[in-house]
């Protein structure tokens, strides 16, 4: 990235801002294991249901996103559809701009969204197309607002960076734009951003919050509406969910907006209990702050008594993780929480923050093993006779292949571990996984192998 | 008038379901034993082709990539490539290597071919016995059946090239498989089965039956598990015939009879009775060998589940989306049937497309959408159309790829008198759950 194009290496609210830059490594052959900056933003700003995502580039571009998420039947479900250029030899050779402008007309008169994201490609780019001026174009023919995402594959080493463009194109181009019905208005109205987990986690932290009298104005970007994230400006507090990715978007919110923001995760009790404090702190209204804590206690005492046969079973059991991203730290406290030693971490891809909260959390003895690969990882369940792996999307085959107890904590499963119903699900989870008779059997040789 | 013309009056596509070319090499190479595909492209290009064979096969899938940076993108990526096969070469030792090349690298022009051949020359020899390649396969053209079909006419192309395609003494009871990719790793097994009940060798390729099948022998790995082992093929070139199945094999099995002169037989499809038939027929010729009483059996079976069934697919309009050769050999089975109408989207050209009976568009989705308003009683096709079939009410069957969240795929069996009565009783149960939804 030629230095002074964006400012997404300097955010003044990371932590690895005050140290020296390093700028980007030349990423090293082999690694599978990174994101594409394109998928990112893809998958950031397909959520927002209602809008129409075109994607400006070959076919294998939108492949991996779209045709496997559930249908969002709540803001109707256009984003479940793939809309592609699918640009051919010839649309190379001549340049894909008039192609691009046809099908945004097509989508506009066919389905008539509020609104359109265009991604750029690394093709697109390569081609040099004017992205900008054509969305400038077909917004003032079909008078809906077009929007340019720029973040081609070749820009930068991660998923992550997608998100933050994504980010980018929001505060440009959306937040700000809305205005809310007057009926509309609420007292304690609250943005989730960075909430990605999908349509099943996201209902259950607005059901959570909404049982304490708090409103989820916005989420950036769970299951939403175009509309309803064009007004995010209008809410009181911004809560950036577990992860980072757009902790810029944030903070220029609280500049231009001057809506303050704080970090905050539901995954485990003392998560949940963190993040209601500071809610209550930000909205400083002494009967809300009431009802938030009569709300908690209620909960945590019910998790009490309907966890206790299982904490006893789970008491004392070992676990190593093996995840992407920010479930490095999300599951630790209520692995913690439920009666598990963690021996040893394996963290690909963690910004600092995260690698802090790691360290912030985590109990005595284990390791954390930065740029693990898949033999450190089995080496080191091995030798700390771990009972259990907990495993992401991309790790699910290196236990699986080895016949280790695992529990996949990818984003696709349909079971939600946030909030405190959350909490309930995974202890389950967990003792399940432990208990399957499979892990037995799977060992056992064949009668013929003597 | 032609039937089969890419709807022109879209500028763009929507719901794509053509799956890159890529995929199907990468999918192809897992049938080679100790392979490992090297993708030259953007991050995300082997993120998406990985994922996506991962979640159709829920299998680990040996692949690995040549990052594009900036950089490489100005001063040229010659250097990142070949730190690529080195590493890959110092870590794991694989017996093929093929390095893919995709629309971004061919956009910038670089030279695969001779960057594989300065590594082998800087290596001075040490590859070994491994065989290294490269193969440009963007995704702005074809798709995953050309993408199968290519790497492996690339495969076969580098062995006839290596053997020296010098005349050697053929062998009679020694036969080449050339299985298509619209074949699940549980239909090879199947054919090979049943090619060797007639006692004859089989040698297959891509061999997908001992590979991405569900076998935990080796542990984890970084390579390929399973497929047919590369020093095998070198006997391909005395057999005594090469059998493809799918038209899109043809190439390859073409290549093969004209370095080695040996004869070779393409069935279009072996899905349904007649096709099952000729299949056993071919055999029966080729080894002099009698069918077994299995398979006698298999057929009587077959024939009274399609007595039982006739009324369940009497009169009943299928629309199908699926790789040309798959749609080829489901219209064959389904004319067969006697279903009212079999209407198909392509999601690229082939010859194959002009002998379906209904005719074939080459589209997306959408197209799929207008056939299911015009209306259809079940919509057969990839995990991209749930979605499109649930929102027209129309029953759903997954078939071809990827299928997602269900399980068993890979070892689901469509061809020779078994399979043809295991997707007898598959289909003819979605219609007759469809039935009942109705009447409800």
């Amino acid at each position: 990235m030629p230095k002074g194009k964006n400012n997404l290496f300097v955010e003044p609210d990371c932590e690895h801002n005050g140290q020296n830059k390093k700028g980007c490594a030349r990423p090293k052959p082999g690694e599978v294991s990174r994101g594409c900056p394109f998928a990112g933003s893809l998958a950031a700003l397909m959520p927002i249901a209602d809008a129409a995502h075109l994607v400006h580039g070959t076919a294998g571009c939108l492949e991996s996103g779209w045709g496997k998420s559930e249908s969002r039947t709540d803001f109707g479900n256009l984003s479940g559809y793939g809309f592609s250029t699918q640009l051919n030899d010839q649309d190379m050779a001549m340049g894909g701009e008039s192609k691009l402008l046809h099908s945004i007309g097509y989508i506009a008169e066919s389905y008539r969204p509020p609104a359109i994201f265009v991604y750029a490609t690394c093709i697109t780019v390569l081609s040099m197309e004017d992205l900008d001026s054509i969305c400038e174009e077909a917004e003032e023919i079909w008078g809906i607002p077009v929007i340019p995402v720029h973040s081609p594959g070749f820009s930068g080493s991660s998923s992550n960076m997608g998100r933050r463009l994504a980010g980018e194109a929001l505060m440009d181009r959306v937040i700000g734009k809305g205005t809310l019905k007057q009926d509309k208005a609420a007292e304690f109205d609250i943005n989730l951003i960075g909430e990605y987990n999908g349509a099943e986690e996201g209902r259950i932290i607005e059901t959570l919050l909404s049982k304490a009298g708090i409103r989820v104005l916005a989420k950036i970007t769970g299951e939403s509406g175009y509309g309803e994230v064009s007004c995010a400006h209008l809410a009181k507090v911004n809560m950036v969910v577990c992860s980072r990715s757009m902790i810029t978007l944030a903070r220029k919110m609280k500049d231009k907006y001057d809506i303050p923001y704080f970090e905050g995760s539901f995954y485990g009790e003392r998560e949940i209990r963190f993040t209601m404090r500071q809610i209550a702190f930000h909205f400083g209204d002494a009967e809300l702050d009431k009802r938030l804590h009569r709300y908690m206690r209620k909960e945590e005492e019910r998790l009490r008594s309907e966890l206790a046969s299982i904490r006893k079973a789970l008491k004392g059991k070992v676990a190593v993780l093996y995840t992407d991203g920010m479930e490095s730290w999300t599951y630790l406290t209520m692995l913690q929480e439920l009666g598990f030693k963690v021996a040893a971490i394996g963290t690909n891809r963690n910004a600092q923050e995260d690698m802090s909260r790691i360290r912030e959390r985590v109990n005595e003895g284990a390791v954390i093993i930065n740029d693990c690969d898949d033999g450190q990882i089995l080496q080191t369940f091995r030798e700390r006779k771990a009972d259990l792996m907990i495993v992401s999307g991309r790790n699910e085959f290196v236990p699986l292949k080895e016949k280790i107890p695992f529990l996949s904590v990818a984003r696709n499963r349909h079971v939600s571990y946030a909030g405190y119903a959350g909490v309930r699900n995974f202890a389950h989870d967990l003792l399940g996984t432990l208990e399957q008779p499979v892990w037995k059997i799977s060992g056992k040789s064949a009668p013929w192998e003597g | 008038m032609n039937r089969h013309r890419e709807n022109i009056n879209k500028p763009l596509s929507v719901n794509p379901f053509r799956v890159s070319q890529a995929v199907g090499g990468v999918l192809a190479l897992q049938g080679f034993f100790r392979s490992l595909p090297i993708i030259y492209g953007a991050h995300g290009c082997v993120e998406a082709v990985s994922g996506l064979l991962s979640q159709h096969y829920r299998e680990p899938v040996a692949l690995q990539n040549v990052t594009v940076h900036d950089s490489n993108l100005i001063f040229g990526g010659s250097e990142s490539a070949q730190d690529a096969l080195e590493l890959a070469m110092s870590r794991y030792m694989p017996d093929l290597i093929v390095l893919i090349g995709t629309s971004l690298t061919e956009m910038v022009g670089e030279d695969l071919e001779n960057d594989v051949k300065l590594f082998i020359e800087k290596s001075g020899g040490t590859s070994g016995g491994s065989l290294i390649l490269s193969l440009q396969m963007p995704d702005y053209e074809g798709s995953l059946e050309t993408g199968y079909a290519r790497m492996t006419e690339r495969v076969v192309e580098a062995v006839i090239a290596r053997s020296g395609g010098t005349a050697r003494k053929k062998r009679r009871n020694r036969i080449n498989l050339l299985a298509g990719p619209h074949l699940t790793p549980g239909d090879v097994m199947e054919l090979k089965e049943i090619i060797s009940s007639f006692g004859l060798e089989i040698i297959t390729l891509p061999d997908l039956s001992s590979s991405l099948c569900g076998h935990l022998l080796i542990g984890n790995t970084k390579l390929s598990r399973g497929g047919v082992p590369l020093d095998y093929l070198d006997k391909m070139m005395t057999s005594s015939c090469t059998i493809a199945v799918g038209g899109s094999m043809e190439a390859a099995a073409r290549r093969i009879e004209q370095a080695s002169g040996i004869p070779c037989r393409v069935f279009p499809s072996l899905t349904g009775l007649q096709a099952s038939d000729d299949f056993f027929d071919f055999l029966r010729k080729q080894s002099r060998t009698e069918v077994q009483v299995k398979y006698r059996w298999q057929r009587q079976i077959l024939l009274d589940g399609m007595l039982d069934a006739q009324a369940a697919y009497r009169g009943k309009r299928i629309i199908a989306a699926l790789e040309p050769d798959h749609l080829l050999g489901l219209s064959e089975w389904l004319g067969e049937i006697g279903v009212k109408s079999f209407r198909a989207v392509a999601p690229s050209a082939s010859p194959v497309l002009e002998s379906i009976k209904g005719g074939a568009l080459i589209g997306d989705l959408e197209d799929m959408d207008r056939l299911a308003e015009d209306g259809a009683d079940l919509w057969i096709g990839s995990s991209y159309g749930e979605q499109g079939a649930l929102r027209k009410g129309i029953a759903f069957e997954p078939m071809g790829f990827p299928v997602l969240g269900r399980l068993g795929t890979s070892l689901t069996v469509s061809v020779g008198y078994r399979g043809t009565t295991e997707i007898l009783g598959r289909i003819g149960n979605a219609l007759l759950g469809a039935e009942r939804g109705v009447r409800k």
